[in-house]
C-alpha cells in the first residue's frame, strides 16, 4: 500500500506542476519548459510504475501513514530540484536541492547571489514551489482523492501543523478542501490587491505565493525592499499574517461571515498580541537608537520585517542585521514561536507556546497549593497532562536539534558562529533568512555541499514537524513487534 | 447523506463503522473522550467529545443539514430527550433507541409526544428473532420470501424424498429450477458446499421462481401444522429475556425464566403472568437438573454477558437439549461457536442491519430479510454504474459470507457461476452472513471506477 500511495502522490504533484507550462510557453523559455516536461514525465511515468507495483487496495495503518508522508516529501524535494539542474540554471545538485528543498518547505532561503540572473520560468518555479508546500503537499492529494478516507487521516495527521489535528468536517477529504479553498481565495486576493498597487502579473503572483505560503522567495535582488512602496509592503504584510492564522478559523469566518470570530479563538489571539507587542517594542526601540530617521519609518521597517520574521515568511524591506542587538534576540526568539497551528507559517506554532506556557505557570500554582487540582485550558479545551508532555517534549526537541544542526554548521569553515546558528534555527522554523552572513541581504551559497544538504534535510524535519521524520530512524519503527 | 450518531457505544461503534461510505457523512458524538479518540483514529468520521445533552454543539455542526440522528445511548430517557431537542433543532430524521418495556407498551404516543420517527429496540429486535427462530424452525415447510418474481421455500430435508443422505450436488435431480441457498444443521447456517451431504433434521432453503415453487408445493407433505416446541428454558431475565418470554408464552409455549437478581425476578413474575420465574443462579447445577433442563425443548441463555451465554449453552447441549441459542453481543467467539456447533444470534448485528435498512435508502435492493437472525437474504437489481455490473462473478472479491445465488435475466434464472457476468437490469439474490452484511453494502454501493483511487 505504501508503494501504491506514494505512485499516487507523485502523479499528483506532477499534474499539479501542470501550470508552469503555461508560464515557460508564455516566456519563450525552451530550456526551463523542456526540464519541466521532462520531470513532469518522469514523476508520472515513475508514478504510474509504482502504482501498478501493488494492486491490492489496503486501510494504511498509523506507522505506514508516517512512511509515506515523509518518503512523498524527500522525493518531491529531489523532483522539484531537478528542473534547476536539467535546464542549467543551477548546474550544482547540492544547491538545487538546497533551493527546492526551500521552496517546497516554504522556508525561502537561497543560495543564489544574483537571483535577477535566473529566467522568468525558473523564478516563477520558485514562487510556484512555496505555493504548493504552503499547506502540504499531501493535503493537496487528500482534498483530490475522496477514496483515502482514513488514510487520509493518518496522512494529514503527520503533514498538517497542529498539534493535534481538529476535524472541522465529517471527512477528511472535506476538511482539506476548506483548506484549500481558504488558500486560492487569499491567493487570488493578495494577486489583485497588488497588481492594484502597480505591480505586473508576474511580480504580483510570485509575491503573493510567496506571503500567502509565508515562503520568502522574491525574484529580486532586494528582495520586497526593491519595489520601494509602502503599499505593496502593506497588502504583504497583512498577508503574511492571515497565511498565519489558523486555516479552519478563517474558514469558519468566511462561512458564517464573521470577521471577528478569529478574535475569539484564543490560539490566533494569542498570536496577534505577540505580533502586535513585539511590533510596538520593536518600533519604540528604533526609534530611540535612531537607527531610523523618524517614528514612521521605523514603524514602517521594523514592522515589515518582524511580521516577516514571526511568520517564518523571510521577505525583507531593509538589512535588520543593523538593527541593536537587543531586537535582534527578539526577532530570534519569535521566529522560534512562528504562527498558528493549521497555518501555512513555520515555528514551533502558538499553540504550543500557549501550552508550554500555562503548564509553567501551573507548576508554580502547585508549589504553593500542592494538593490544587488545576485544568490547563488552551481554546476553552481543557489540555491533558499527555498533551502538554508531549507539547513540551517537542519545543524542547525541537530546541536540541537546532542547537545540534548549529554545532555542525560551524565546522564549516566560511561560517561564524551566529551565521552558523541563525542559519541552522531558520531552517528548522523554515523561515530562510538568518543573520550575519546569512541575514536577509546574504545567501547560503558559501556553505560547502555538505551543509546545504544538512540544512534541507533540517527543512523537511522542521516542516513535517520532527516526530515524523525522526521517527523513520528509530530501528523500533522498522521492526514493528519490538 | 449525513447523519449523526450519538453515543459511541458498542453499538454507536459498529453502525458507524457500516456507515461509513464515500457518499455517508458521518458525524459521532459521545461524552468519553477516549472512545472518541478511538473512533476519529479508526474510521473517516468526525468524532466530537461532548455531552449530548448540550443543545449547543447541534448549532455549531449546523444541524438542519443532516438527514439522521440516531440516539444510541444506553440511557433511553437521554435518547428521548436528545432526538426530542434535535428534531426541533430542524434534523430531519431522528431515530432513538428505547429499551424500556415501559415504552414500548405506548411507542405510538411516545412517537407522537417527542416527535421521534423510529423506535429501536434491540433487545426487542433480537427477541423476535429468537421467536422467529424458534417457532419456524420446526414446520416442516414454510413459503416466505416474496419478491417479485423468486420465491423462497424453508423446507424439512425429509419431506423430499430420497434427499436426505445425497449430496447438494445431486439436488436438481428432486427439484427442478431450484437452489439449495442454506442449509440450517443444529441451529447453524451454513452455505452449502456441492460435495457436503444432506442429513436428516437439516432445513433447506431453497430458491426459485415463484411458478417452480408453486409446482413442487403440493409433492411436499404439509400435514404437521404450528411447532412442536412446547418448553422453553431462557437463561438471564433481562430486556431480551422479558420480550422473549412474552412472545413465547403469548404463543401458549410454557417458559421459565433464571433470573438471579430477586428484585428483578419480583418485577418479572409481577409483569409476565404465564411464565415461571426462579430465582437463582444460572450457573447452579442442581437448580437447572430440578427444573428439568433435559426435558426442554429449547434452551436461550440471555445474560448480559457474552461467556456465561456461551458457556451455559454448551452445558445445555451436554444435557441433551436440542435446541441451544445463546445471545452475544460481540463477535469475538463467532469462530470458535461454529466448531462447537452452537447457534448464537448477535444483538449487533441484528440491529445494525435493522439499521442500515432504515436509514440507507437501498434503492438497489428491491427486497430482503432475515433467516433466522443470522443472515440477510437480499434481491438486488443491478444498476449499470454499480461497480459489480460487467464483471464476471469471478473477479469479485465477495466476503466469505456472500453468496450469488441467482440470477433472474429476461424472464430466466441463471444459476451463476464464476464465469458468470453481471449485466444491468439483472435481479441478484444475494444471501449473506450477517456480520458480512455492510461489506456486501459497501461493494453495491460502489460505482464505477474514477480514474484516480487509491
Amino acid at each position: 500500500m505504501v508503494a501504491r500511495t506514494v505512485g499516487m502522490m507523485l502523479m499528483i504533484l506532477a499534474l499539479c506542476m501542470l501550470p508552469m507550462f503555461i508560464v515557460g510557453i508564455y516566456y519563450h523559455d525552451d530550456r526551463s519548459t523542456t526540464a519541466l516536461m521532462l520531470v513532469f514525465m518522469a514523476m508520472l511515468v515513475s508514478g504510474l510504475c509504482l502504482r501498478s507495483v501493488e494492486k491490492k487496495k489496503a486501510t494504511l495503518r498509523i506507522r505506514e501513514g508516517y512512511l509515506i508522508v515523509v518518503l512523498t516529501w524527500f522525493l518531491a524535494c529531489f523532483c522539484f530540484s531537478l528542473p534547476y539542474i536539467i535546464s542549467g540554471a543551477i548546474p550544482n545538485f547540492a544547491d538545487a536541492l538546497f533551493e527546492g528543498t526551500s521552496g517546497i518547505t516554504t522556508t525561502g532561503a537561497s543560495i543564489l547571489t544574483n537571483i535577477e540572473g535566473l529566467p522568468k520560468t525558473m523564478l516563477f518555479w520558485r514562487a510556484y514551489t512555496h505555493w504548493m508546500g504552503g499547506l502540504g503537499i499531501l493535503t493537496i492529494a487528500i482534498a483530490v482523492l475522496p477514496s483515502l478516507g482514513i488514510s487520509g487521516f493518518q496522512m494529514a495527521r503527520a503533514e498538517i501543523s497542529s498539534s493535534d489535528v481538529n476535524k472541522t468536517a465529517p471527512k477528511m477529504t472535506d476538511v482539506a478542501k476548506r483548506l484549500y479553498k481558504v488558500y486560492f481565495l487569499l491567493t487570488a486576493i493578495c494577486i489583485a490587491l497588488l497588481m492594484a498597487g502597480g505591480l505586473g502579473f508576474f511580480d504580483a503572483s510570485t509575491h503573493a505565493f510567496s506571503a500567502v505560503a509565508t515562503g520568502g522567495f522574491s525574484p529580486k535582488n532586494e528582495s520586497v525592499g526593491a519595489f520601494h512602496s509602502l503599499y505593496v509592503e502593506v497588502v504583504l504584510e497583512v498577508f503574511m499574517v492571515i497565511g498565519s492564522i489558523s486555516f479552519p478559523v478563517i474558514y469558519s469566518m468566511v462561512e458564517k461571515k464573521k470577521v471577528l470570530l478569529f478574535l475569539k479563538h484564543q490560539e490566533v489571539r494569542f498570536f496577534l498580541l505577540m505580533l502586535v507587542g513585539s511590533g510596538l517594542a520593536s518600533t519604540i526601540l528604533l526609534t530611540i537608537t535612531h537607527t531610523y530617521a523618524n517614528f514612521g519609518e521605523a514603524l514602517r521597517y521594523g514592522s515589515f520585517n518582524l511580521v516577516s520574521v514571526m511568520t517564518t515568511t523571510g521577505f525583507a524591506s531593509n538589512d535588520y542585521n543593523l538593527w541593536p542587538p537587543a531586537l535582534v534576540i527578539l526577532l530570534l526568539l519569535i521566529s522560534i514561536c512562528g504562527g498558528c497551528s493549521g497555518s501555512t507559517a513555520g515555528g514551533v506554532k502558538a499553540v504550543r507556546f500557549m501550552i508550554t506556557g500555562n503548564f509553567l505557570a501551573t507548576e508554580f500554582k502547585k508549589k504553593l497549593h500542592p494538593r490544587a487540582v488545576y485544568s490547563v485550558k488552551v481554546n476553552n479545551e481543557p489540555v491533558s497532562n499527555d498533551t502538554g508532555v508531549t507539547v513540551c517534549s517537542y519545543l524542547l526537541f525541537f530546541l536540541m536539534i537546532a542547537v545540534i544542526g548549529g554545532i555542525i554548521l560551524s565546522l564549516d569553515p566560511g561560517a561564524d558562529l551566529v551565521t552558523a546558528f541563525t542559519a541552522s534555527l531558520s531552517s528548522m522554523t523554515n523561515l530562510g533568512p538568518g543573520f550575519a552572513k546569512v541575514g536577509p541581504y546574504g545567501n547560503y551559497a558559501f556553505f560547502h555541499g555538505w551543509a546545504k544538504l544538512l540544512m534541507a534535510f533540517m527543512m523537511v524535519v522542521g516542516k513535517l514537524e520532527i516526530f515524523a521524520v525522526l521517527m523513520l530512524f528509530r530501528p523500533s519503527f522498522w521492526n514493528p513487534d519490538k | 447523506m449525513r447523519i449523526m450518531i450519538i453515543g459511541a457505544g458498542k453499538l454507536g461503534m459498529k453502525v458507524a463503522a457500516s456507515l461509513v461510505s464515500p457518499d455517508n457523512y458521518i458525524t459521532l458524538i459521545d461524552i468519553n473522550p477516549k472512545v472518541i479518540q478511538k473512533a476519529s483514529n479508526e474510521m473517516d468520521v468526525l468524532a466530537i467529545a461532548a455531552d449530548a445533552l448540550e443543545a449547543d454543539i447541534y448549532d455549531d455542526l449546523n444541524i438542519r443539514q443532516y438527514d439522521y440522528v440516531l440516539a444510541l445511548m444506553d440511557n433511553d430517557e437521554k435518547n428521548l430527550v436528545v432526538s426530542c431537542v434535535v428534531k426541533k433543532l430542524g434534523c430531519k430524521k431522528v431515530v432513538a433507541r428505547l429499551r424500556g418495556p415501559e415504552y414500548m407498551n405506548h411507542q405510538e404516543l411516545m412517537k407522537d409526544t417527542f416527535n421521534i420517527d423510529q423506535v429501536l429496540n434491540p433487545d426487542m429486535l433480537v427477541s423476535h428473532e429468537i421467536f422467529n427462530y424458534l417457532i419456524n424452525q420446526h414446520k416442516d415447510f414454510n413459503q416466505f420470501f416474496t419478491g417479485p418474481t423468486i420465491g423462497m421455500l424453508e423446507v424439512r430435508a425429509e419431506t423430499i424424498k430420497g434427499m436426505v443422505g445425497d449430496r447438494v450436488l445431486n439436488a436438481s435431480n428432486y427439484l427442478e429450477n431450484m437452489l439449495i441457498v442454506s442449509i440450517s444443521r443444529k441451529g447453524k447456517l451454513i452455505i452449502p458446499k456441492s460435495h457436503v451431504t444432506i442429513e436428516e433434521n437439516d432445513v433447506l432453503y431453497l430458491l426459485g421462481k415463484k411458478t417452480d415453487i408453486a409446482k413442487i408445493s403440493p409433492f411436499i407433505d404439509t400435514k404437521v401444522e404450528g411447532t412442536n416446541i412446547k418448553k422453553v428454558m431462557i437463561m438471564g431475565g433481562g430486556k431480551t429475556g422479558f420480550y422473549l418470554g412474552k412472545l413465547l408464552s403469548d404463543a401458549g409455549i410454557s417458559v421459565k425464566i433464571i433470573e438471579k437478581d430477586l428484585e428483578r425476578c419480583e418485577y418479572l413474575a409481577e409483569k409476565l403472568s404465564n411464565v415461571l420465574v426462579l430465582h437463582g443462579d444460572a450457573t447452579d447445577m442442581s437448580l437447572l437438573q430440578e427444573e428439568n433442563l433435559a426435558s426442554m425443548d429449547a434452551f436461550v441463555s440471555a445474560t448480559g454477558y457474552d461467556e456465561d451465554n456461551i458457556i451455559l449453552a454448551l452445558t445445555a447441549q451436554q444435557y441433551g437439549v436440542k435446541e441451544v441459542l445463546a445471545k452475544t453481543s460481540r463477535g469475538n467467539y463467532s469462530l470458535l461457536m461454529d466448531k462447537v456447533g452452537v447457534n448464537t444470534l448477535n444483538t449487533l448485528e441484528i440491529t445494525t442491519s435493522y439499521i442500515l435498512r432504515l436509514v440507507q435508502s437501498r434503492s438497489f435492493v428491491s427486497s430482503s430479510f432475515f433467516l433466522q437472525g443470522q443472515a440477510e437474504v437480499l434481491e438486488v437489481i443491478a444498476q449499470p454504474d454499480m461497480m459489480i455490473t460487467g464483471k464476471m462473478l469471478k473477479e469479485l472479491d465477495f466476503p466469505k459470507g456472500v453468496l450469488v445465488s441467482l440470477i433472474y435475466r429476461n424472464n430466466t434464472t441463471i444459476v451463476p457461476t464464476g464465469n458468470t457476468r453481471i449485466q444491468p437490469n439483472d435481479r441478484l439474490i444475494f444471501f449473506s452472513m450477517l456480520s458480512d452484511v455492510p461489506e456486501l453494502e459497501r461493494m453495491l454501493r460502489a460505482t464505477k471506477k474514477k480514474l484516480f483511487r487509491v
